[in-house]
């Protein structure tokens, strides 16, 4: 009998307890928080410079931000400045997966080429990719040519050098038990090494977002003539912090849609990566 | 079978290659590529204003050297460089460790640190000219925040995947929160943090690059961007091969710390 109160009474303290706002809250904790963390940061942005506690002259205010953005996006200039640094990014971009991806296994997939190559795409990986600006003006002006290849420039290494090393560690065990059978070359290729080396190729596209954002960004700070870039860098001469802030925000939005897309992409191909440590050479 | 393979020369060839191949591919890759160029570059395949060649950039970098005036912008790159990283690394950690560990600040942090993390911070160089000025202090903070959220990120996440069985086991024995973390969650985050470090370390090397092409007038990136308007090619390239020599050293001292932690990777202790 005493049993059964026992039990009552913390079921009973139990039932109280889930209030159902709190069992949301409970249920969804992680998106409520993480949604509150962004509003507050905004808010608090907004009311500390309403206040005057944040500078409004250097860093504007959310409110501001969206009203210069209302207002830009009805500009033409606006546009046309989108459009030049949305084609660099793409051509430079598609470029590199287009050449590195290719090149890559090929240079991965025969040991001494490899190992060759290895310290000049080192090199090459750990230079800061937007040192080459100055060169590549030299070559070829301050024009779209010259920031299409810095994008490029910066997802090229970036993509190659996991490809390499995906090739390269594809299971010796495997690829003997494959010629053992007598499977074709052909056959070892798009059964065994593109498969084995596709993660490694998407986590190299992961880091290359970063360096060809990067990369179209500073080569457009660098030649000022036009894209988003120099609108920042325009906005910046003028005082405009509210416009150039603005600028920077269409950034952020493009590499976490990128990001994310990415992301997704991995997440699928996770099935079947090898478990290796992929954060090489970010 | 020795004697169809040849001179001795050849041999002593092979044995080279197979006693260590990375090495002798690497220095056979490098030679002959260096070679490759300085030649290219003298028959005139390329005009020399365009790629310079690796004899002209030893001989700008002996003159440069010499005369003491490729020291400065040394010096002012690197300064920059390590105050900024040092700085980022000493608040990162710290605040990366808390984000692991607690589980509610995680979910607090967690959308803007994406939101943060995904902006290229190269596109702040002109706020941050706006309040800071065109001096070193500027260069500095664009430094800390290219590595910052990089060594946040990869520590918390590192926080989070220590093995759950060990902080169990430390529960189970009655041991404190604070003592399964001291020993479990630090040192299973070490290989993490390190990870971290190295990457941000190359980011933080793209800042200096990119806030002294912006505005400048000593360092390494100024250096590059004022020969360039100069059509100096040599000088152009000296700077780029400091800043790949500096980049390929960096990553691969750290990457020499890392390996000596990795025992303690805790995907090992599963």
């Amino acid at each position: 009998m005493t049993e059964t109160t026992a039990f009552r009474v913390i079921h009973a303290r139990a039932r109280r307890r889930r209030h159902p706002l709190r069992r949301w809250y409970r249920g969804n904790e992680r998106a409520i928080l993480s949604a509150a963390g962004i509003v507050s940061f905004i808010a608090a942005w907004q009311i500390g410079s309403d206040a005057g506690l944040i500078s409004k002259f250097f860093f504007s205010s959310p409110v501001e931000i969206a009203a210069a953005g209302a207002l830009e996006v009805q500009k033409a200039r606006f546009w046309e400045d989108v459009k030049i640094s949305a084609s660099e990014l793409a051509i430079g971009s598609l470029a590199a997966v287009l050449l590195a991806v290719p090149l890559g296994i090929a240079i991965g997939w025969y040991r001494g080429v490899s190992l060759t190559f290895d310290p000049w795409l080192n090199f090459f990986n750990a230079l800061p990719r937007v040192a080459l600006i100055p060169l590549v003006v030299l070559w070829v002006g301050l024009g779209f040519e010259m920031k299409t290849i810095i994008v490029f420039f910066g997802g090229f290494f970036s993509i190659i050098l996991p490809t390499v090393e995906g090739v390269r560690t594809v299971d010796r065990q495997f690829l003997d038990v494959a010629r053992s059978f007598r499977a074709p070359e052909r056959l070892i290729f798009t059964s065994l090494v593109i498969p084995g080396t596709l993660p490694f190729i998407v986590s190299g596209i992961r880091l290359a977002v970063g360096r060809v954002l990067a990369g179209v960004i500073i080569a457009e700070f660098y030649a000022q003539t036009a894209g988003l870039g120099v609108m920042i860098a325009r906005s910046e001469a003028s005082l405009q912090s509210d416009r150039m802030l603005f600028g920077v925000l269409i950034f952020t939005v493009l590499g976490i849609v990128l990001t994310e897309a990415v992301g997704i992409v991995e997440r699928y191909l996770q099935r079947w990566r090898p478990s290796l440590d992929l954060e090489e050479a970010a | 079978m020795i004697a169809v393979r040849g001179a001795p020369a050849v041999q002593l060839l092979g044995r080279l290659r197979s006693s260590n191949e990375r090495v002798f591919y690497g220095v056979f890759g490098f030679v002959g590529l260096t070679l490759a160029w300085e030649i290219a570059a003298n028959t005139g395949l390329f005009r020399k204003s365009l790629l310079s060649s690796p004899s002209a950039i030893w001989k700008a970098g002996v003159i440069d050297i010499g005369a003491g005036t490729l020291w400065p912008h040394v010096g002012t790159s690197l300064e920059e460089f390590a105050i900024g990283f040092i700085v980022s690394v000493a608040i990162a950690i710290p605040l990366g460790l808390a984000i692991g560990w607690f589980r509610r600040i995680d979910y607090f942090l967690n959308g803007l640190l994406a939101a943060l993390n995904a902006t290229p911070n190269v596109a702040l160089i002109p706020l941050i000219i706006l309040v800071a000025g065109i001096g070193f202090e500027s260069k500095v903070i664009v430094v800390f925040l290219s590595a910052f959220f990089a060594v946040v990120v990869t520590t918390f996440t590192g926080v989070q995947s220590i093995a759950r069985r060990h902080l169990e086991i430390t529960r189970s024995f009655g041991g404190s929160r604070w003592l399964a973390f001291r020993t479990v969650a630090l040192p299973s985050t070490i290989p993490y943090i390190l990870s971290g470090v190295r990457i941000g370390a190359g980011r933080a090397l793209v800042g200096v690059v990119s806030a002294e092409f912006i505005s400048a007038n000593q360092g390494l990136g100024f250096y590059i961007g004022f020969f360039g308007t100069f059509l100096d090619t040599a000088r152009v390239m000296l700077g780029i091969v400091l800043f790949g020599i500096f980049g390929v050293v960096l990553g691969e001292l750290l990457r020499v710390v890392e390996h000596r932690f990795d025992v303690w990777r805790p995907e090992l202790h599963r």
